[in-house]
């Protein structure tokens, strides 16, 4: 089961490139290119994420966060808050398996304690954000029908159309969403837009995303600003990274209980 | 030193040193010092205003209320992944109190990252257990009781060194505490304070009693010597999906046995009775776990303390004893339900007085529940219910954020229940507070 803390993999799966022809590509394939250089061995960042309501007002926090994956292809992920001061120090990691359910241990520097702690549900948000576990999620394209519903242009960039629906009960349960549509770019496979779909079938949520480029002495591209409001209250989440690393090798004993409460 | 003085000066300070902050932060981060043998100096800490009223004032003798500034100033300094160090100093004022006025280190101490072993020595907290709030198992720092209800800075550092070794899943954890530290305990002016009773039975005639006069000896307190040096040992690992973990240890009960030492009659009807607080040696042996079961979060400890009885001068009951708490959480997207049973079996049925501190939870439920309201609010409540003596404690908080790292808090404190029982006996002193708090 995939839960929890994979913000670097919603950057790696929904702004990635690729240099294919797009003649005659399917929706499938489109999906199967962006996910398939998602992956990374190692990624770490640092991201700022503003959360403002209706009225303007804003709250801002910040983590730090490094993955890795191994052989057998289990994920680690170590995050570290560090803003505001009320909740810095505070370490979150878990451990997602390919064949079991996954670890995961909170870090709470004011009790001095680690605990082990539950997956959260997919439709949870993601530290009091407009983004859901499951927006956050690596999406398992095999859980999904995709469909191209042709060509459009966003922000001025010409992006392949694509329609994403659920196509099992277990995913149709479990999800937030009955749809989505998916505005990928056709130059570089970064997705820039999504429109949500509540499962009353009404439009819930818009993710955009923007400041796209290439990540220093890599091939990938991430998308450095990211945006979702929420249409029903007018809350907005806006999420902006730096210091992206892809690949440079990262320690398996950083994703550990000892490291983890070294986040003081 | 003009606390008051320093408590206005105090936002001028925390912007400059919010901003100290501000830049080292941007000039370091999770992954450089992985990499690199940097040095890494951070201020923060906390400010806060806190203000108590209780409801009733019933003793001219006692403070029933609180009014505190009080700043709590971090340094953390990092020097690669080598080595670290890390102060906490607290400056407190309390308005309503001047003898708890107090200038003090909470911790300070030097970490030391080997190979395998991390090594911690200095004045520092050491919490062990997996429960909720209540750790049956976590038994090397003593703890100020002078609020019985504000446990947020309860834990005193206390001066120790310890290791940690890490083999494959395993830690295994040993801590020497060479020198001895009590709890400090309520003020006679303290609403916490329970008094002793006015008058006691004339053991020659039941139907008569005697008023008396309380007197306390010098307590006698271990040595500061190598004799009475503390020590505990631990065993951590994960089976599978549980967290595991046993305990050991060895040195002191942080609260006092009440001696009785001396009855002196003083005339037909009043006595003086002569009482010296002594700090009884004690082990404990521990063990705890944590998993989880679907959604919910589970976790248990249990501690069985070995009291020292040998001369059986104990006024009070001192036999060995054992707690344990177990407890079960859901989260959920905007809140949380907790509920946690606690539970105490003592040899021969014994019972305990309400003001022992060790023995509070004797057959308790207590449970927590969290709602988060917007970006900005969370409302929580929070209680326990003893059913041996049926006696309880509640607290509905109302916590609002008002910008980043700044929030403010309003709650209340409700006990009940026969006066037998430990929140019984403090029926009396229900509560309002606020506080406003800034953390930077």
């Amino acid at each position: 089961m995939k839960k929890i803390g994979r913000i670097i993999f919603v950057i790696l799966f929904l702004f990635n490139i690729d240099i294919i022809n797009a003649q005659n590509i399917t929706a499938d394939k489109i999906m199967e290119k962006a996910d398939e250089q998602g992956s990374s061995n190692d990624e770490k960042s640092q991201m700022t994420m503003t959360l403002i309501n209706s009225k303007g007002k804003q709250l801002v926090r910040k983590i730090e966060q490094v993955t890795r994956q191994d052989n057998n292809k289990n994920r680690s992920i170590l995050i570290r808050f560090q803003a505001p001061a009320d909740v810095k120090g505070t370490g979150f990691l878990a451990v997602e398996y390919t064949d079991k359910d996954d670890d995961q241990w909170l870090y709470l520097p004011a009790l001095n304690k680690t605990r082990r702690i539950s997956a959260s549900d997919e439709t949870d948000s993601f530290m009091g954000s407009d983004f859901t576990f499951e927006d956050l999620d690596r999406e398992d394209l095999k859980d999904y029908n995709y469909k191209l519903i042709g060509t459009a242009s966003y922000d001025g960039v010409a992006c392949y159309h694509i329609e994403a629906t659920p196509n099992n009960d277990k995913k149709k349960k479990e999800s937030g969403y009955s749809k989505r549509e998916i505005f990928v770019r056709k130059d570089n496979f970064v997705i820039v837009h999504i429109k949500f779909y509540g499962k009353d079938g009404q439009l819930k949520k818009l993710y955009k995303a923007s400041d796209v480029k290439q990540v220093a002495s890599s091939t990938k591209y991430r998308a450095y600003k990211m945006e979702v409001e929420e249409l029903k209250t007018g809350h907005k989440t806006v999420l902006t990274l730096e210091n992206i690393i892809i690949n440079k090798g990262v320690p398996s004993d950083l994703f550990t209980q000892r490291y983890l409460e070294r986040s003081n | 030193m003009n606390l008051i003085k320093n408590i206005f000066l105090l936002p001028i300070c925390l912007y400059s040193l919010t901003d100290l902050a501000q830049a080292q932060d941007d000039s370091t981060s999770l992954f450089t010092e992985i990499l690199e043998e940097k040095v890494d100096l951070k201020l923060g800490g906390m400010a806060e205003v806190d203000h108590i009223s209780y409801l009733q004032s019933k003793s001219k003798n006692k403070i029933y209320s609180r009014n505190q500034g009080l700043l709590h100033l971090n340094l953390n300094s990092k020097i690669g992944n080598k080595a670290r160090m890390y102060s906490q100093i607290e400056v407190r004022e309390d308005l309503s109190d001047p003898a708890r006025n107090r200038i003090f280190m909470q911790e300070a101490y030097m970490d030391i990252y080997l190979n395998k072993l991390d090594v911690r020595v200095g004045k520092q907290v050491i919490t062990w257990g997996t429960a909720d709030a209540i750790n049956f198992t976590s038994n090397i720092n003593p703890y100020n009781f002078t609020d019985l209800l504000d446990v947020r800075y309860q834990t005193i550092g206390v001066f120790s060194a310890k290791a940690d070794y890490f083999v494959s899943d395993w830690k295994f954890t040993g801590v020497l505490i060479p020198v001895f530290n009590p709890n400090i305990l309520p003020a006679s002016n303290s609403p916490w304070s329970t008094p002793l009773p006015e008058r006691v039975p004339n053991p020659f005639d039941p139907t008569r009693s005697f008023h008396a006069d309380y007197e306390f000896i010098n307590p006698v307190l271990p040595s500061k010597d190598i004799n009475s040096i503390q020590y505990a040992v631990k065993v951590a690992t994960t089976l599978g999906k549980v967290d595991l973990s046993a305990s050991y240890y060895n040195g002191y009960n942080d609260l006092p046995v009440q001696f009785l030492q001396t009855i002196i009659p003083l005339n037909m009807d009043s006595v003086n009775i002569l009482i010296q607080p002594e700090y009884r040696p004690w082990q404990i042996i521990g063990a705890d776990f944590a998993s989880v079961l679907g959604k919910f979060s589970i976790r248990g400890e249990a501690a069985y303390y070995i009291t020292d009885n040998s001369d059986k001068l104990n006024a009070f009951n001192n036999e060995p004893y054992l707690q344990y708490v177990l407890g079960i959480d859901r989260r959920f997207d905007k809140g949380l339900i907790l509920l946690q049973w606690l539970h105490e079996f003592t040899s021969n049925n014994q019972s305990f007085s309400p003001q022992d501190l060790n023995h509070i939870f004797q057959k308790s439920m207590m449970a927590r529940v969290e709602y988060t309201i917007g970006d900005y609010t969370k409302i929580a409540v929070k209680g326990v219910y003893n059913l041996e003596a049926e006696d309880y404690y509640i607290r509905p908080e109302l916590t609002y954020e008002i910008t980043s790292g700044l929030n403010l808090t309003l709650l209340a404190d409700i006990l009940d229940g026969p006066s037998q029982g430990f929140f019984g006996q403090y029926k009396d002193n229900d509560r309002v507070q606020a506080r406003l708090k800034y953390n930077f």
